[in-house]
């Protein structure tokens, strides 16, 4: 696992390995060093990039993603899980399918974990993991069409293993004051948690080594449609 | 003239989507298979390749939602 190098070295290796023709299905579990990461509609608030350089004085520095999206902290305690493979049938099947698979690594630690939207809390979508109703983690995909008519997808997992759930409420929260973001971005600390809130047993170690187990496992059973899927 | 279009089995149901980015302006010439927008919803982004080569003609902006199915550019 890598740990301790900033985000956007982080996201550069992700696309490189995205962009990899033919290349065998891929799990990266990573840290990376306090930042906010945020989509490009956010950094055209009235006044981003002066809170963009704010952030960065705190010691938060903000790294925009090509993609959508909303505002996402990173931070030690906060595990990344980013797999790389053959795109699915859909996105829908697609987030089903990775969603399971963590849920079925994190089973050890018996925390109730649930799929669905989490009004309030940072980066919302349809596919979050959840502990009561809490946000323990956002998921995302990209999809990069390559020569061949081949298709690969990027999923990504951000899981809030073992951090201080409020001090990245706070962040997120202080770049859209800071920005000038419309009032509904304000981030609702009451709905986001790490795993260790639940459970004291939760490390990123322990962690990474169950999310290693189970998708060594699907490596070799990816269902035969996936294989053969041409879009 | 070749449509450019949201693929309809992007996702499952009648959910928007948003055009990220346009990877060329109006006019330009542009090649089948080439990548020429990206397209997210639900966070989930993807690229959507020309269907054929000629002049790009832009209908839906970046930034404009849209729906699977919809046309968002020609290709002539």
């Amino acid at each position: 696992m890598h740990s301790g190098v900033d985000a956007q070295t982080q996201l550069d290796g992700e696309q490189r390995l995205l962009s990899v023709p033919r290349a065998a299905p891929t799990l990266a579990l990573w840290e990376a060093t306090p930042s906010l990461i945020v989509g490009v509609r956010e950094m055209r608030a009235p006044r981003a990039i002066p809170a963009a350089a704010k952030m960065a004085a705190a010691g938060w520095p903000v790294v925009v993603r090509r993609s959508g999206g909303s505002a996402f902290p990173l931070a030690a305690g906060v595990l990344n899980i980013s797999w790389i493979t053959q795109a699915p049938s859909n996105i829908d099947v697609g987030y089903r399918q990775f969603c399971q698979a963590i849920i079925r690594a994190l089973e050890p630690f018996g925390l109730p974990i649930s799929i669905g939207p989490t009004p309030g809390s940072f980066c919302d979508g349809r596919y979050n993991l959840m502990v009561d109703g809490q946000k323990i983690a956002g998921t995302s995909q990209q999809w990069r069409r390559l020569p061949g008519n081949q298709v690969r997808c990027l999923y990504h997992c951000g899981l809030l293993v073992d951090v201080a759930a409020p001090d990245l409420v706070d962040a997120v929260n202080c770049f859209y004051r800071e920005a000038e973001a419309p009032a509904d971005s304000a981030v609702d600390a009451a709905v986001i948690a790490a795993m260790s809130d639940f459970s004291p047993t939760c490390t990123v170690n322990n962690t990474a080594s169950l999310l290693r187990r189970v998708f060594a496992e699907i490596t070799h059973n990816i269902p035969t449609e996936n294989l053969q899927r041409q879009l | 003239m070749t449509d450019v279009i949201v693929p309809n089995d992007m996702w499952d149901d009648d959910r928007e989507g948003v055009i990220v980015s346009w990877l060329y302006l109006s006019g330009a010439t542009v090649t089948e298979e080439e990548v020429l927008c990206e397209v997210m919803v639900e966070k989930a982004q993807s690229d959507l390749l020309s269907p054929a080569s000629g002049v790009l003609t832009i209908v839906e902006e970046a930034d404009a939602i849209v729906s699977r199915g919809q046309v968002i550019g020609r290709i002539d």
